[in-house]
């Protein structure tokens, strides 16, 4: 079931209906059994896998709480660990191995049998797997209490506003919420709602008809340099906005039940450098990442060259994260490169570093757009699955271009830009101006607060309808 | 919240509606094409999708082969459709073809959900009748007939919807302005109007510049502007690459054993053939090992079920300049003559016996 259906909204209705005159175990058993049919929606053995993973994390982690000596908890932690991996590894990327030791004997003149297996990678896979394991690593480490109610780590596992496509959320941000009564409040309505519009508005006014213009440039045969920048700018729009939006879709809804998902995004496209970008972008799974790989590798502790090293993996891994493909695996090698020469570059070219003059100097305007065209560069990387058209992309010669394509490549960029001006310009805006901060919802500010709630609320409503892609798509993230 | 639903509303209403640029669902006619058929008497009937009709056309067929064709085509159609005209168009007329042949793209017939939903929604539900087991049986819950519940709902709440926010035309002239806009950002040396450039846009995204990897019959999608149709087919070539690897002949798994079943039944001769694909520069499009592998068992099936199977996804006579877009073929006289006589001449030493026995008039 995806959020921009009326499926949904009738989904999501019905539960409203329900939730709020339950109790708080009442409460949780029901959002299981909702969020089980959420996931099943259109393919039901799904359910299976996520139960399967869900009761073996659960005793688990009870496991190694009631261990007595520490050999029994690591048996249990490594239970868990593996079956998740397996589970992960099995789905995701059994196939990218087949296909690449098959082609690697061929290539040594061995012609093994080609292994007809091909497994529906289940949506959402990679975002549960990865917070089950956060949660076995942090009831490990004594970081958090293993949750000794089955039904209440269960709604952690499958919550339906987060389970396909996160945010990655930590069990001590989650749990304590399942562990009272969440009570209909009007706000939180009002909240939601208007986050699941502006989602809705994202995702079918910005996203979808970005995506036709990058579809469009990334099914040419022969592109020419602009029209490939072009389509580069036009899929850096569109996989903002379509995770953005799903991300408030999200919130949104897990907001109108009671819940409060972490952010996942902070303007990243204003970010003056990489790492910064990767404090803005996707942040639920960068701080997994920096929490469960980078930290656990060493982080920055002996320094130089080891710093340099667990850094690179740990984007590389971020990589392989996103898909089983290579052009993902190039996408993190290049980031990795770029966070770890970033320092130095900014030790060299002084203008390169942040400085007291803020964002709002030509400096500081500088250094985001070169941070939004490297981003943009990786966007390449990212969305080019053919590597023979990644070589052929990379040699192309801007000069070779006449004037013709150059107009039609940058009206491509324009147009996608444009689509994308409520989320590039007009919100970083309002942010700034402290439009969007709480201080108005109180006191005598609050009848303006629910005025410009509802003018806004009347703008994305409006966005969507009058800027609704004839072409909708699936959300990019539903396939990580 | 009335601020939130009623502003909206209003300005849609309010909407200086100057251009229809967007299509409707079309349904489907079946009292009349039983009719039709009924008044052809045709002696050979050709069930499939543009693979078909880009291919083959009724007179010419009919000229070239010297037996009586009617086809039976729709866009975007597939295997549940095909085994809807059969069962619910051709067999409740009173033509009894000598043969019925059904034409397909590599995995089509054992790829069930594949377009049940979308553009062809409302021509399949005017195709169904009110009991179809073989839905049932194949798609489950997935086939959301008119009959259930949850598919009426969402359908009455997004009728619903539409009228009160009546967008389509609001929504092609809005995103035509904003590409107006980014023309007029962008026109440094040029004095083209829009117009022209939207003109030179199109061209440079025809579909003649595709990857030659790509392959489609989607049928074209009237929006804003021709451009759209390519990211459309973008989508759908996207889908289809991930059809059936195996071949599965169980009745649960697909509609194809129903469609053998229905002819027996009904003692009608299927004959299945299979198309070529968009070839490479080189004109040859060459199966891999899974789709080698999915063939074999899938000709060895029709066999064993007494069904006919021609296969010219191997010929090197098809070559690419017949192609017009995906794997479409041209409509130009010389590329249908030929293609035309090279059917004819593939399919006739196996067809012509059964229209010999039937009694039709033959070259």
């Amino acid at each position: 079931m995806v959020f921009q259906s009326i499926e949904y909204v009738l989904f999501l209705g019905a539960v409203l209906a329900v939730y709020f005159w339950l109790s708080a175990k009442g409460q949780n058993a029901f959002l299981v059994l909702a969020s089980y049919v959420f996931y099943g929606w259109v393919h039901p053995w799904y359910v299976v896998l996520i139960v399967c993973v869900t009761l073996v994390d659960w005793c688990c982690a009870k496991g190694m709480e009631d261990s007595t000596t520490p050999l029994r908890k690591k048996a249990f932690f490594l239970t868990a660990l593996t079956v998740n991996l397996v589970v992960l590894g099995a789905f995701k990327y059994f196939g990218f191995f087949v296909e690449n030791v098959t082609a690697l004997l061929s290539a040594i003149g061995l012609m093994p049998s080609p292994m007809l297996l091909k497994i529906a990678l289940p949506a959402g896979i990679s975002f549960f797997t990865f917070q089950s394991v956060s949660y076995a690593v942090d009831v490990f480490q004594g970081r958090a209490k293993a949750c000794r109610s089955l039904v209440d780590y269960a709604a952690f596992v499958c919550f339906f506003p987060q389970l396909v496509a996160g945010p990655i959320e930590r069990a001590a941000h989650m749990i304590p919420q399942y562990q009272k009564r969440r009570l209909l409040d009007f706000d939180h309505v009002r909240d939601g709602a208007l986050q699941l519009l502006w989602g809705l508005f994202q995702k079918v006014a910005i996203a979808d008809n970005a995506a036709l213009l990058a579809d469009r440039v990334f099914s040419l045969g022969d592109p020419s340099f602009p029209i490939l920048w072009g389509g580069v700018i036009a899929f850096g729009v569109q996989i903002y906005a379509d995770f953005s939006g799903y991300t408030a879709m999200a919130r949104g809804s897990a907001r109108l039940l009671g819940i409060e998902l972490c952010a996942n995004f902070r303007h990243p496209y204003l970010s003056e450098s990489p790492p910064e970008f990767w404090r803005r972008w996707h942040m639920s799974l960068s701080t997994w990442f920096r929490d469960y790989v980078y930290i656990p590798l060493g982080g920055s502790r002996m320094g130089g060259l080891y710093w340099a090293r667990n850094l690179f993996l740990t984007f590389l891994l971020s990589g392989l994260w996103h898909g089983a493909e290579w052009n993902y695996v190039i996408w993190g090698a290049y980031h990795g490169l770029l966070v770890v020469i970033w320092p130095g570059l900014a030790s060299r070219f002084g203008w390169l570093t942040p400085s007291a003059e803020g964002t709002g100097s030509l400096v500081g305007v500088g250094r985001i757009l070169l941070t939004f065209l490297l981003m943009n560069l990786g966007w390449l990387f990212f969305r080019e699955h053919s590597l023979s058209m990644l070589l052929h992309d990379l040699q192309l010669n801007p000069m070779a271009a006449s004037a013709s394509e150059w107009r039609m490549g940058v009206a491509l960029g324009v147009e996608a830009l444009l689509y994308g001006f409520p989320l590039l310009v007009i919100l970083p805006l309002l942010d700034r101006l402290g439009w969007l901060q709480s201080r108005w919802k109180e006191g005598s500010a609050s009848w303006r607060w629910a005025l410009a709630q509802g003018l806004a609320a009347a703008g994305c409503i409006y966005g969507a309808v009058s800027l609704r892609c004839e072409v909708g798509a699936d959300f990019i993230y539903f396939q990580f | 919240m009335i601020v939130a639903v009623a502003l909206p509303a209003w300005m849609c209403r309010n909407f200086d509606e100057t251009e229809d640029l967007v299509g409707a669902e079309k349904g489907y006619d079946v009292r009349g094409t039983i009719g039709r058929l009924e008044q052809a008497k045709p002696q050979w009937v050709l069930i499939g999708n543009s693979m078909l009709y880009t291919r083959l056309t009724e007179g010419k067929l009919t000229e070239v082969s010297g037996v009586k064709s009617s086809l039976l085509a729709r866009g975007r159609s597939q295997s549940a459709m095909w085994l809807l005209f059969l069962k619910n168009v051709l067999l409740q007329s009173k033509a009894r073809p000598a043969v019925v042949t059904i034409f397909f793209r590599d995995t089509d017939l054992t790829w069930p959900d594949f377009r049940v939903t979308g553009g062809n929604e409302r021509a399949i539900a005017d195709l169904r009748g009110p009991e179809q087991p073989e839905w049932v049986q194949v798609l489950g819950r997935k086939d959301q007939s008119k009959g259930e519940p949850l598919h009426g709902l969402p359908n009455q709440a997004s009728g619903f919807l539409r009228w009160l926010f009546p967008t389509d035309r609001l929504r092609a002239a809005a995103q035509r302005q904003i590409q107006e806009r980014a023309f007029r950002a962008t026109r440094v040396g040029t004095r083209a109007n829009s117009s022209v450039r939207r003109a030179e846009l199109n061209d440079r995204f025809s579909l003649s510049h595709l990857r030659s990897d790509l392959g489609s019959d989607a049928a074209p999608i009237r929006v804003g502007w021709e451009m759209a149709k390519v990211g459309a087919e973008t989508i759908d070539m996207g889908f289809y690459e991930d059809g059936p690897v195996r071949f599965d002949s169980s009745p649960g798994a697909s509609f194809l054993p129903h469609l053998v079943a229905l002819a027996k039944q009904h003692q009608l001769q299927l004959h299945f053939h299979r198309i070529k694909r968009r070839p490479a520069a080189n004109h040859s499009r060459p199966d891999g090992q899974v789709m080698t592998a999915y063939m074999t068992e899938l000709s060895a099936y029709l066999r064993e079920q007494g069904c006919l199977f021609t296969d010219e996804s191997g010929d090197p006579a098809l070559t690419l300049d017949m192609y017009v877009d995906g794997d479409h073929l041209s409509s130009k006289e010389d590329v249908q003559a030929r293609y035309h006589r090279l059917f004819w001449e593939r399919v006739r030493p196996q067809l012509a016996p059964h229209f010999n026995s039937a009694g039709g008039n033959r070259h």
